[in-house]
């Protein structure tokens, strides 16, 4: 080849793939548009405010699904397996202690189920919205502070505007929680248009009105409520985030966690067959996942009441109005119309095992009564996250009465060697502010 | 009598194993033979001649031998010898070329049908000063020039045969430190370059495959999408381990800032660059060689658990019975025989557990005339592992090729590709992992201790591929001699799709799962470089470099999962009756220009000054412009006039420079997270945001020598380092009831990080028939948290993040350790317990950071660094009779500790690492009275134990004979080898009583801190033997 003419291709050559190489860069966009994430801005959109409050819903299932499942474990409504990983609980946690400033998970959940119906509340107010929308955030913002309530001991409440970053401060014990559920229910009232939303934050605004001590209110409230009504979180089995834990836990896949044996329930349901608390045995599958701290491997018993990932839990139900309106008799003193309520709550159940309504419970006193308030609370509200707070609810109190919380601390467990995992730290009864709050909060103290 | 556990370990073809043991080495050597026996033209001449080291007298094999101008040339036999055939009557110009030697050029006259000899006698290069390197320079500079240390790693000075580069850079020079090693296939490794300088960025330096920048991350874990569950093999495969060592010709590595500033932002981590062979002018000259290998397990556990039960599950030796794995011996001894006291049973010992199979093919073809060159390769791969169902497959192609179509403009074209499936076998710390349930026996996921129920996990299928290309072309226009142009457009394409399947019927998921998990990456290079030489007096010349370059980097990732299938066809995502579905994409552009001037003094003296401007995507439409800065200056002080010879060849250095490192895409905006809530749309907060958010900032300086003495004999590297790290990235929590409840990444604190590094090679003895060579690398690192406070601040233990007034961050957590100002980057921290050796129940150390609370009584105790602060790295070579050699590398690893604890003893599982201590080790965790407070630490069941090992250690990488067996060949065969290298054979640990301190969690190759081990496997030792032909 001539040289000139080569030198010619050659130069042309270069300057054609540096264009090409200039071109590339550019065409290939120095200017950078990344998918996914939504920036703040555009989460008022019409479009976009149903997502918004999905969000809040979504943070407050993962709490209670979760939740429910720890408190299952500390209010004895389950036995702890051994399995500490998956699905599972530390040590010290299966032995009914909560460690200070521990489980952030569900306080990030929690905090965020809260921020986020704020955050709707206040751009939708901002931008104007339908009133179902806005009945929807207020309403989850109000679930999203009763259970705040209900499963940490104390409160960190701050702004409720999201753009102003005052940390929150810091209110020992929960009634600041339930206030704020209370206004919150109230205001989604205001935006109420059918029976069942009216159903939805009356019940959950009654509850939260008991656990303030008004029990007029909450009274009140309940006797809206007919007896049917539920109102569930929505569990689903397109992500674990929001399965149905306390099934998943014990469904072996791969994990059996946790058992019924040695709870009230074990041998409650094997003498009433009260369908309320189902459960049932495996010959194949003789043992929980796992093996229990200093114990070894448990009898394995399953609960019946939810059987699949997709079944919802109640947070608000016709029959805990009621058992709301005996609680409010009883605080009145009229312990005979407290086991009325009591009864009619309990026989219009049918048994598993003989066909028959259940015997009704009978009262000869006040603190009889109590007993079987709290007793028919822990059957009808089994597995539903509700019991810790109760006990503690009754605690501050004083309130007279038993509890059916089987006592393991002093229980020799057959087979095998007596354990003495439960003796090791005292029981808790809710959660406690997590480290990653304390650490950061200034108006949050240390762990003490 | 054996029972096979599971009747389908792997769904690939067989169609290689059809050649039986020998695989395919006889057709490949029978063929490689046909080719070399071609007839010789009659009329030319030969050249013949020996090539010997001039210090040594010993003959040097693998020199090229070439007639310069022409096609024709060799290499030189193991016995120096070289034959160049059918060279045309007339005049050349001979010349004899080898890495690290002087290139000698000789005229000779080749007469027809008549034969010339020409001997040569090469000179080894003092100091290496005019070498060419690459890396970290603008364009090329002779290695006087350079100011910085700078590793290369010659592949031809490498005897031991390597199957991966990671394992190539192991121990390979002081600084270079690699992390990992298990018994899974392809299981990539970790590298750290002057150990940890960022803490929430990656501190794996980026790679560069001939000036073209490749994917320098591990490829992401194949992960189940909405669940915990469905990660079953754990491994992290590296693109960097996907590169056929044998197309490499050498590696540079600069090690910190001040040898990577023109990287800019992105390289203070360090940068590695691969240079593949090229082609050479000269007819065609091929390269076979056949690899077979096997390695077994060698004891991993404590005294009574050699293997932690894992025998069962592991491939049984194929010289021994030759089956493939899942073998279930129940006749044969196990760990609970062993501690009984039952060394043998009536049907024989168990077999030499874990044993594998290698089998590597490589075929390459240089050559060329003057206009083109070329270099092209393939390899094929078929290996299997440990465990039952591991097991890789491998191809590997690359041409390379040089063009000169005028004088003044050389385009450089290399392409690689490789394309690798592998098999897994369920693993790790998982649930449906063979090492848990096989470690905690009864008390595991699968309710048994019987291996033929734990053996039903094998029957989770694990397979993965693994696809890479990676092609560069380079132009280099020299319009004038003084003027040199170089353009590198570079496409780097990477592929991995994953599936973890469970099928209808398995026992822990009756109606089955399948995940498929799809990742992409592209890296696009840009990179323009002109240099302009100018004299500027007769002893001062001044080299002028600019550039720019831009690097696209893109991923997606797309993650499948469907539950519950109908039947028991073979599934797919879409026949199952639930499905999941996550997309990811992610794009980031770095560019930057820099200039650049060497002042050349005298040939004795160079400065250099630079600097680099660089913009990141990342910071939004800002772009984030950084300057780094950089000036370096070496003296070959051995140049001057007033010095004796005798002193030796000394070069000194000093070098100073700035690079960065760039948050991720989205960490500088506000962002929620679209994540769906049952079916409906939703958005949750993801990324508080920091729109002041820059890159942080590494300023390095350096200092040292490279001198050798007593003509070359003695031969040493020094280099002190100091690195600080402003506006470090860390991620700092926000307050949680704010709202936004992950880490944002914040530019807060100052990192520290110093130490020497010191390479010193020595020949003890050397005669033409033996020679004795020994090493020693010692390199440490002693990193500082300096400061945890935003600019000046003043530590402080104020911790507000979204406070205004808030200046510093307390201790945190990252790179699986503790970030805690005036330690080390990271420290472990836990509980120690201070009367260790008392027949006692334990006490601990005070807790200086956290009040004692209940159960957690001194549990956040200092106790150490994460990553080793010395590695001494020794070698020896020993060079027998007939160039046969014997060499050996081992490395000792020191100064850190480690968290060891696979089994759950929380939850009453009963640890071989405890069975010394219990009275009934098969059944019960009662402890021995004499059991001292360290072990009733550990050995009983609760919560933050003391597992934190000294976890120095010194292991015997790699023992290697290389024997040259040209004989056995025809002439035409120029060269012929046989390697034989052990690898992995002897360690030692100074306290880790069992396991091994290289295993990692479950992303062993990711970067996210190598903190603690969970329940692997760890290396085998293994065995090759290479022959490998050239002709």
């Amino acid at each position: 080849m001539n040289e000139n003419r080569a030198r010619h291709i050659g130069i042309r050559f270069t300057r054609v793939l540096l264009i090409a190489g200039v071109a590339g860069v550019t065409a290939s966009g120095c200017e950078v548009t990344n998918p996914g994430p939504v920036q703040d801005e555009f989460l008022a959109q019409p479009a976009s405010q149903q997502g918004l409050v999905n969000g809040g819903v979504r943070r407050l299932a993962e709490l209670l699904t979760y939740g429910s499942y720890t408190h299952a474990i500390l209010a004895r409504e389950l036995f702890p397996g051994g399995q500490t990983g998956f699905m599972g609980h530390d040590p010290i946690t299966q032995s009914g202690h909560i460690l200070p400033g521990s489980f952030s998970n569900r306080w990030n959940d929690g905090v965020q189920a809260r921020f986020i119906t704020e955050t709707a509340i206040s751009r939708f107010l901002e931008v104007g919205a339908p009133d179902n929308i806005l009945y929807q955030a207020y309403l989850w913002n109000a679930f999203a502070y009763r259970t705040m309530g209900e499963f940490w001991c104390d409160a960190v409440l701050g702004p409720t505007d999201p753009d102003d970053t005052t940390p929150g401060t810091y209110e020992q014990g929960s009634s600041g929680n339930f206030e704020r559920a209370v206004a919150s229910f109230t205001a989604a009232l205001g935006y109420a248009s059918t029976p069942e939303e009216t159903h939805a934050a009356r019940g959950g605004r009654a509850a939260a009105h008991a656990w303030l001590g008004d029990w007029g209110a909450a009274a009140s409230d309940a006797a809206t409520i007919p007896d049917d009504f539920v109102f569930w979180i929505n569990y689903d089995d397109e992500l674990q985030p929001y399965y149905n834990t306390i099934f998943e836990a014990n469904a072996r896949q791969p994990a059996g966690s946790y058992s019924v044996i040695y709870t009230f329930f074990d041998e409650y349901y094997t003498a009433t067959g009260d369908p309320r608390t189902p459960w049932f045995e495996d010959a194949n599958i003789p043992y929980a996942t796992a093996s229990l701290d200093t114990y070894g491997q448990v009898e394995w018993k399953n609960q019946r009441k939810y059987n699949s990932r997709n079944d919802d839990q109640r947070i608000v139900s016709g029959w805990e109005m009621r058992l709301l309106e005996a609680e409010a008799q009883l605080n009145s003193g009229n312990w005979q119309a407290a086991m009325t309520i009591i009864n009619r709550v309990r026989t219009r159940n049918i048994s598993d095992t003989t066909g028959e309504a259940l015997d009704p419970w009978v009262a000869m006193s006040m603190e009889e009564a109590w007993t079987f308030l709290k007793r028919e609370r822990y059957i009808e509200l089994w597995l539903e996250g509700r019991r810790l707070g109760d006990e503690r609810r009754w605690a501050a109190t004083n309130t007279p009465g038993a509890l059916d919380t089987p006592d393991w601390e002093s229980t020799a467990f057959a087979p095998g060697s007596r354990t003495d995992m439960f003796t090791r730290n005292p029981r808790s009864y809710c959660f406690d502010i997590p480290e990653s709050e304390r650490d950061r909060n200034p108006n949050v103290p240390p762990i003490s | 009598m054996m029972s096979r556990l599971s009747p389908q370990f792997s769904r690939r073809s067989r169609a290689f194993r059809r050649f039986g043991k020998g695989g395919l080495g006889v057709p490949v050597v029978a063929g490689l033979l046909l080719l070399a026996s071609a007839p010789a033209h009659a009329q030319n001449g030969r050249v013949t001649g020996v090539v010997t080291d001039a210090q040594s007298g010993a003959p040097l094999g693998e020199v090229q031998v070439y007639m310069v101008g022409s096609t024709l040339g060799t290499l030189t036999r193991s016995n120096g010898r070289y034959l160049i055939l059918n060279v045309p009557p007339g005049s050349y110009e001979l010349r004899s070329e080898r890495i690290g030697f002087q290139t000698l050029t000789e005229s000779v006259d080749v007469p027809a049908d008549g034969t010339v000899t020409m001997d040569f006698a090469m000179s080894t290069e003092a100091l290496g000063l005019d070498e060419i390197v690459v890396t970290g320079a603008a364009g090329a500079a002779r290695r006087r020039e350079i100011g910085n240390a700078i590793a290369q790693i010659n592949l031809a000075d490498v005897p031991e045969r390597q199957v991966n580069v990671s394992e190539l850079l192991q121990a390979s020079a002081p600084g270079v430190h690699v992390i990992g090693g298990s018994s899974e296939p392809a299981q990539g490794k970790q590298i750290r370059l002057r150990g940890n300088s960022s803490v929430s960025m990656s501190n794996q330096p980026i790679i560069y495959v001939d000036g073209v920048r490749i994917m320098d991350d591990a490829f992401p874990r194949v992960e189940t999408p909405g669940t915990g569950l469905g990660r079953p093999a754990l491994i992290t495969v590296t693109p960097l381990d996907m590169i056929n060592p044998n197309d490499i010709e050498r590696i540079e590595v600069i090690k910190g800032s001040a040898a990577t500033t023109l990287y800019g932002t992105e390289a203070s981590a360090g940068v590695i660059q691969v240079f593949t062979k090229r082609g050479s002018a000269g007819a065609p000259v091929w390269t076979a060689e056949i690899q077979q290998g096997t390695g077994w397990m060698q004891p991993f556990g404590a005294p009574g658990g050699d293997f932690i039960q894992m025998e069962h599950y592991m491939r049984d030796a194929w010289w021994g019975g030759g089956y493939e794995g899942g073998q279930y011996a129940p006749d044969c001894v196990t760990d609970d025989d062993r501690w009984q006291g039952v060394n043998a049973s009536p049907q024989g010992a168990c077999s030499w557990p874990g044993s594998v199979w290698f089998q590597n093919y490589l075929l390459s073809v240089r050559g060329g005339g003057q206009n083109l060159q070329y270099f092209i390769s393939g390899q094929y791969q078929d290996d299997s592992y440990v465990l039952a169902n591991d097991e890789l497959e491998k191809y590997n192609f690359r041409g390379n090729f040089t063009i000169t179509p005028v004088e003044d403009l050389q385009i450089q074209w290399n392409t690689g590709y490789t394309s690798q499936w592998l098999s897994g076998t369920p693993s790790g710390n998982n649930a449906e992992g063979i090492q848990l349930n096989a470690f905690r026996q009864e008390r595991n996921y699968v309710g048994s201790a019987d291996p033929r129920e734990i053996g039903k996990l094998l029957e989770y299928e694990f397979n993965q591929t693994n696809e890479r290309l990676n092609s560069g072309i380079t132009l280099t226009y020299t319009p004038q001699a003084r003027l040199t142009n170089r353009f590198t457009f570079g496409y780097d394409y990477s592929n991995q799709e994953g599936q973890n399947q469970r099928n209808f019927g398995f026992f822990l998921k009756p109606l089955g799962s399948r995940t498929n998990d799809t990742f992409q990456r592209r890296v696009l290079t840009f990179d323009y470089v002109g240099t302009f030489n100018l004299p500027v007096t007769s002893t001062i010349n001044s080299n002028f470099s600019w550039g720019g370059q831009a690097i696209g980097d893109s991923e997606v990732r797309l993650r499948l999962l469907g539950e519950d299938f109908p039947g028991a066809a073979e599934p797919t995502v879409s026949s199952a009756a639930i499905k999941v579905a996550e997309e990811d994409r992610e794009k980031v552009w770095n560019a930057g220009f820099f200039f650049q001037n060497v002042f050349d003094i005298s040939n004795k003296y160079f400065v250099t000054g630079g600097i680099r401007v660089d913009g990141n995507s990342a910071f939004g439409s800002g772009f984030g412009l950084q300057v780094y800065p950089k000036v370096s200056g070496t003296w070959v002080i051995s140049d001057e006039d007033f010095w004796d010879p005798g002193y030796g060849a000394i070069k000194l250095r000093a070098a100073y420079g700035q690079s960065g490192r760039a948050p991720g895409a989205f960490d500088a905006v506000r962002t929620w997270e679209p994540s769906g809530y049952a079916g409906t749309p939703a958005f949750t907060p993801e990324n508080l945001g920091n729109p002041d958010l820059g890159p942080e900032v590494t300023r390095e300086w350096e200092v040292g020598f490279d001198g050798t003495w007593l003509d070359d004999r003695l031969r040493a590297t020094f280099t002190y380092f100091d690195q600080r790290t402003t506006d470090a990235l860390m991620s700092v929590s926000a307050i949680p009831s704010q709202g936004f409840t992950q880490s944002q990444l914040e530019n807060v604190g100052t990192v520290d990080n110093s130490g020497v590094e010191l390479q010193l090679d020595a020949t003890l003895f050397q005669s033409s028939n033996f020679s004795v060579d020994a090493g020693l690398g010692i390199a440490t690192t002693n990193s500082n948290v300096v400061s945890l406070c935003k600019g000046e601040t003043e530590p402080s233990d104020v911790v507000l993040a979204r406070d205004p007034n808030a200046k510093c961050i307390d201790r945190f957590f990252d790179l699986g350790g503790w970030i805690i100002e005036g330690q080390q980057l990271p420290v472990e921290m836990g509980r120690r317990v201070i009367n260790r050796d008392e027949i006692a129940p334990p006490q601990f150390d005070d807790d200086p950071y956290t009040p004692a609370a209940p159960g957690r009584t001194g549990e956040n105790v200092i106790i150490g660094p994460q990553l080793p602060t010395r590695i001494i790295t020794p070698t020896l070579a020993l060079r027998l009779p007939s160039n046969i050699l014997l060499s050996a590398r081992g490395e000792y690893l020191a100064g850190h500790v480690q968290y060891v604890n696979e089994i759950s003893i929380s939850r009453s599982v009963r640890s071989p690492l405890c069975f010394p201590w219990y009275v009934s080790p098969k059944t019960s965790i009662e402890l021995k009275s004499e059991t001292p407070a360290i072990w009733r630490e550990r050995c009983t069941p609760g919560f933050g134990r003391d597992y934190w090992f000294d976890a120095d250690y010194f292991k015997l990488r790699h023992v290697s004979l290389t024997v040259p067996v040209d004989a056995i060949f025809p002439e035409s065969v120029s060269n012929a080898t046989l390697t034989a290298t052990l690898s992995n054979f002897y360690d030692w640990f100074r306290e880790i009583p069992w396991y091994d301190p290289e295993s990692l969690g479950n992303s062993p190759a990711l970067d996210d801190g190598i903190g603690g081990q969970t329940e692997r496997v760890p290396s085998p030792a293994t065995f090759r033997m290479s022959v490998r032909v050239t002709f």
